[in-house]
């Protein structure tokens, strides 16, 4: 009743929606860098939008089904993807009997998910099934997949039933730049700075991973020190350290960090940059408060209509 | 107290720019008061050495209400939540002591008159953070205050006991680190299989006590194989 990984891709950790309460004892949250793919390929398969999945950034790997049979769904960015040779699309379930592979090419995009019905049978660490792997808990032994692991599944068998496939993803405006608040600490930085960060364009760097991407562009210049005493971190926010490149802090990052913070992407956009590889261009727009509550409601509004088009095939 | 906004989803409430014993009781205060009657949204809270940051879902809790609900909170009496108190042993021999013949250099003193004032100083973790289980331990010696180290090490080694700014702290495990190390513990300080897998909390009370190579040995062994469990022997 496992999943045997041939080939574990460049860096694929299991992944749910992440830890929530340990934050004040040094854990971060964790999950998915797409959490918006996570859940609608969950709502694929039918099942609530939290469970784990397999994530795998910017190379797929090769799986085979040592269990009787395994309901999938593909799901976030674009990747080729064959059972026994045979494609398979994204963003629909199919079901692989013993001893097929399911075979994931290259990403193009960030990350995409593994998504299967029932889950893996594997220990809940803080209420989460999310890999850390530089504290080296959750997910499957607190590490990145490698050849040869078996991860166990919940289910021994799918049940009987017609595949599912979402007709349209919810549509992401790929030319948009990522929309941001101001802050937390803002004045300290220059008017010219936040001209530029909002004017100028920033490539992510080789620097990217889970824990956060250095970005590459013109410098954002401190009025003053160019330290704080640490304070809290939030998942998006743009740290800029001494040389004035900023970072952006990912769900991994440290819980409290000594750099100012310029500026936080908002919550609607997160998914979008979860999907950015280095060479990715970011642009960057302010918003005030209630935009970014009113861009967290239509994106709800969109996933929710896209969990209603959700159809059985064929 | 200052309100920052840190996005859609996140607020600091701030009660000072530098390192202040009394902003720190205060963020435990109003971390206390929220959890009296936590909002629906607010889904969790993450007390920090200077100010108190709430993570909240735009959906249920916008910035604004937050906001409202904080400046209520501000006016209502101190709570003084409770604290558990904690006996650390720490060995400051010099294999596990690799900055403390600088410490003294730096300070004018002997290595053991800076053994001597840090093991007596009664600490109180500011913060738990930064990465899974490292407590910031204010209440160092005034006389002990010293900057980080630059450029930090590639690796502390796990329970490295090291002082910086005016803070003292204990690394969990192994990772990078800019701290002035003059000691190690044998105690595992996190562990995620516990129910509480920090064994230190914000607002804790931390004393030291000084340990010879050997006891350090016994006590590492006895922790490794389980016979001795750190949350019931360091208990104070």
């Amino acid at each position: 009743m496992s999943l045997l990984v041939e080939d574990p891709g460049l860096f694929t950790t299991v992944q749910d929606l992440g830890r929530t309460g340990h934050q004040r004892i040094g854990v971060p949250p964790s999950g998915a860098l797409d959490s918006l793919a996570l859940r609608m390929g969950n709502a694929v398969l039918g099942q609530p939008p939290g469970i784990a999945a397999l994530e795998m950034c910017r190379a797929g790997g090769q799986f085979t089904v040592a269990t009787e049979t395994m309901r999938f769904c593909i799901a976030g960015a674009d990747v080729p993807v064959t059972l026994d040779g045979a494609t398979i699309a994204p963003w629909r379930s199919a079901t692989a009997r013993r001893g097929q592979t399911v075979k994931i090419g290259r990403i193009r995009g960030g990350v995409a998910y593994l998504c299967v019905l029932g889950g893996f049978d594997l220990p809940v660490v803080m209420g989460s099934l999310s890999t850390y792997t530089r504290a080296g808990f959750g997910g499957f032994q607190g590490r990145r997949l490698a050849a040869g692991d078996a991860l166990p599944l919940v289910l021994k068998a799918a049940p009987q039933a017609r595949e599912r496939l979402l007709p349209h993803p919810v549509p992401a405006e790929r030319a948009r730049p990522l929309r941001i608040l101001l802050g937390p600490h803002a004045e300290m930085f220059t008017d010219a700075a936040i001209r530029t960060l909002l004017t100028e364009s920033y490539s992510v760097t080789n620097n990217a991973d889970r824990l956060g991407m250095r970005l590459s562009g013109p410098p954002l210049t401190h009025v003053g020190a160019k330290e704080i005493v640490s304070d809290g971190n939030a998942t998006g926010c743009l740290q800029v350290p001494g040389d004035g490149q900023p970072m952006v802090l990912m769900p991994d990052r440290h819980t409290m960090g000594g750099y100012p913070k310029i500026a936080t992407i908002i919550t609607a956009d997160l998914h979008r940059l979860g999907q950015a590889l280095p060479g990715s261009v970011l642009r960057f727009e302010a918003v005030a408060p209630e935009q970014a509550e009113v861009a967290a409601w239509l994106l709800e509004r969109a996933i929710q209509t896209a969990i209603a088009s959700i159809r059985e095939f064929p | 107290m200052k309100l920052r906004q840190a996005g859609d989803g996140a607020m600091l409430a701030e009660f000072s720019e530098g390192l202040d014993p009394q902003a720190v009781a205060r963020v435990r205060a109003l971390d206390a008061a929220l959890a009296v009657d936590p909002p629906v949204g607010l889904t969790e809270t993450v007390p920090g050495l200077r100010s108190l940051l709430l993570l909240h879902d735009p959906l249920l809790l916008s910035a604004r209400r937050l906001r409202t609900l904080l400046e209520r909170l501000e006016t209502l009496p101190e709570i003084t939540p409770d604290a558990a108190e904690w006996l650390i042993p720490v060995c400051y021999e010099a294999e596990f002591a690799a900055d403390l013949a600088e410490i003294a250099a730096r300070t004018g003193f002997t290595t053991a008159q800076v053994v001597a004032r840090h093991v007596v100083a009664v600490y109180t973790a500011f913060a738990v953070g930064s990465f899974p289980g490292l407590p910031y331990l204010g209440g160092l010696d005034p006389a002990l205050e010293m900057p980080r180290r630059v450029p930090p090490r590639v690796v502390v080694p796990a329970g490295s006991v090291a002082i910086a700014l005016t803070m003292s702290n204990i690394y969990p495990q192994a990772t990078p680190g800019g701290w002035n190390i003059l000691g190690r513990t044998p105690v595992p300080i996190f562990d995620a299989a516990w129910v509480r897998p920090s064994l230190l909390s914000p607002g804790d009370v931390v004393r030291h006590r000084a340990v010879s190579g050997a006891e350090y040995q016994a006590l590492a062994a006895g922790f490794a194989d389980g016979s001795r469990d750190p949350r019931q022997e360091c208990r104070a």
